[in-house]
């Protein structure tokens, strides 16, 4: 197995230094970028000394619409898997952020239409598509194929839709009330008939369309030249699998940060949209290879034991900010994983352990019961190598199990952690919500700075 | 915490575009005629 030589510790702190540091500026510009695009449209519009309505309620509506629809049209930006734009905040974080602006883009192009419908009634004409205009009847798919788009996403396990059948929906729904809404906008030609406004939204168009483009056709092709595969399928405890993948010929990860994660695609063609985000388990040093370890947990996963040797895998990663690289100045790091959370950490541990790092370390490790623990062997030896405290927690005790029994608490991580701990101490937290929420809770009453503690989102919807 | 921080921020945009729009739309009051559709 070739193995990758890893950059001598102080290139790799100096550049996580340089990149800590621009990350410090661009979270706001991407913020002011997103504010500008959305807000743009609108604004250009109404400074346009051309005429425009009469009534402050349909000037209302009318930027309502426009803002609604630059905000439907930027959510494709958001999933575009642009490295630059993600890298500040994490690309979990803004598929959080993707779901909670899909509600107020749909929010507020839903006031567009009630104001209509409440003052303006007439100007919405006939709903019989027979009679009615054209641009008022693709403005009505439009804000149904947005609704439906939304409803799905937010209730697809209530509706109990089959996650790669979601997929296909959701890019249906959502290009399908972009286009329609972009014809409604054109078709109405009384804000993209003016001559700064025709430009704008010719720009603005072309941008919304060229994203999608660029994620769904572009992106994939380049991938088809990249393909790895599965070299190894490894059983894991508590039902968990590692596969390892190996590229075919050049690598599309070349580098990534311990605990970072990628999309996997195990479908004959990239361009199946059947992609699911899984952190890489493996160390940096076993680059090119790539491991991920997978609990089935439904869908896609389900059936991960049974994927043969040499089926063919697509990448696309590294992606995400839960990582120690990010703080190569702390004086150590504190663990906090649930069941298969722990995934993101063992990358972490093996990094840390193959660079012979000596740091004080702490792993709280949750689980369900003893024969659940994953990785348990491995760690005890990462304990040997490393200046390693791991505290198991159980939920359900066995016989042979000497740790600590109940749920991860205030009182087990002050019992645990020295009282002499220095302040920059990082904390990273992967697993069920609840389990991440009670631990956040725990560390800021005990005073820890709520920045110091990074959690990964372990569920992106 | 994450997630709390991005529910927030997004709901602060909102409120930002809205006032935006809200801003826009009392600034330009007068115009075409609002169009009447069959």
């Amino acid at each position: 197995m070739p193995v990758s030589t890893p950059l001598p510790p102080s290139l790799r702190t100096d550049d996580a230094r340089r990149r800590a540091a621009r990350h410090v500026w661009t979270a706001p510009l991407w913020l002011i970028v997103y504010l500008t695009l959305v807000a743009g449209p609108m604004v250009a519009v109404f400074v346009d000394p051309a005429p425009r309505g009469v009534e402050f309620g349909w000037n209302l509506s009318m930027a309502l619409g426009l803002a609604g629809l630059s905000m439907m049209g930027l959510q494709f930006a958001l999933t575009a898997r642009l490295r630059g734009v993600t890298a500040p905040f994490g690309a979990d974080l803004v598929y959080v952020f993707h779901r909670y602006l899909a509600l107020i883009g749909f929010g507020l192009v839903g006031l567009h239409f009630l104001i209509l419908w409440l003052f303006y009634d007439d100007a919405l004409g006939s709903l019989d598509p027979r009679v009615a205009a054209w641009e008022l009847t693709v403005a009505r798919v439009a804000l149904v194929a947005f609704g439906l788009a939304v409803v799905t996403a937010e209730f697809r396990k209530t509706l109990r839709l089959e996650y790669g059948l979601w997929r296909y929906l959701h890019v249906g729904l959502a290009v399908t009330g972009l286009v329609a809404a972009v014809a409604h906008v054109a078709g109405t030609g009384r804000f993209a008939q003016m001559s700064a406004g025709t430009a704008l939204w010719a720009a603005t168009t072309g941008f919304w369309m060229g994203l999608v483009l660029w994620l769904r056709l572009a992106k994939p092709w380049r991938l088809t030249r990249r393909p790895y595969e599965v070299v190894e399928v490894r059983e894991e405890r508590g039902g968990a699998w590692t596969l390892a993948l190996m590229p075919r010929g050049q690598p599309v990860i070349r580098a990534f940060s311990p605990g970072q994660f990628a999309w996997l695609n195990l479908s004959s063609s990239p361009w199946v949209l059947r992609d699911h985000p899984f952190s890489i388990s493996s160390s940096p040093a076993q680059l090119p290879r790539i491991e991920m370890t997978i609990k089935p947990l439904g869908d896609f996963t389900g059936t991960i034991g049974d994927v043969p040797i040499g089926q063919t895998a697509w990448l696309d990663g590294p992606f995400g900010v839960f990582s120690i690289d990010r703080y190569p100045d702390a004086p150590g790091f504190v663990f906090i994983a649930g069941g298969i959370g722990v995934t993101p950490v063992m990358s972490m541990l093996r990094a840390l352990a193959d660079q012979g790092d000596q740091r004080p370390l702490w792993l709280f490790y949750a689980n369900s019961d003893w024969d659940s623990v994953a990785f348990r062997e491995e760690l005890d030896e990462l304990e040997l190598r490393l200046a390693l405290t791991i505290v198991h927690i159980v939920e359900e005790a066995s016989a042979d199990y000497q740790g600590l029994t109940g749920r991860l608490d205030e009182a087990i991580l002050r019992r645990c952690l020295p009282e002499s701990l220095p302040t920059d101490v990082r904390y990273f937290l992967c697993g069920p919500t609840p389990l991440t929420d009670a631990a956040e809770a725990a560390l800021v009453t005990m005073g820890v700075t709520p920045s110091h503690v990074r959690t990964e989102l372990f569920e992106l919807a | 915490m994450r997630r709390r921080r991005a529910l927030i921020l997004a709901i602060a945009t909102g409120f930002l575009i809205l006032a935006l729009a809200v801003g826009v739309a009392w600034l330009q009051l007068s115009g075409m005629p609002v169009p009447q559709y069959p």
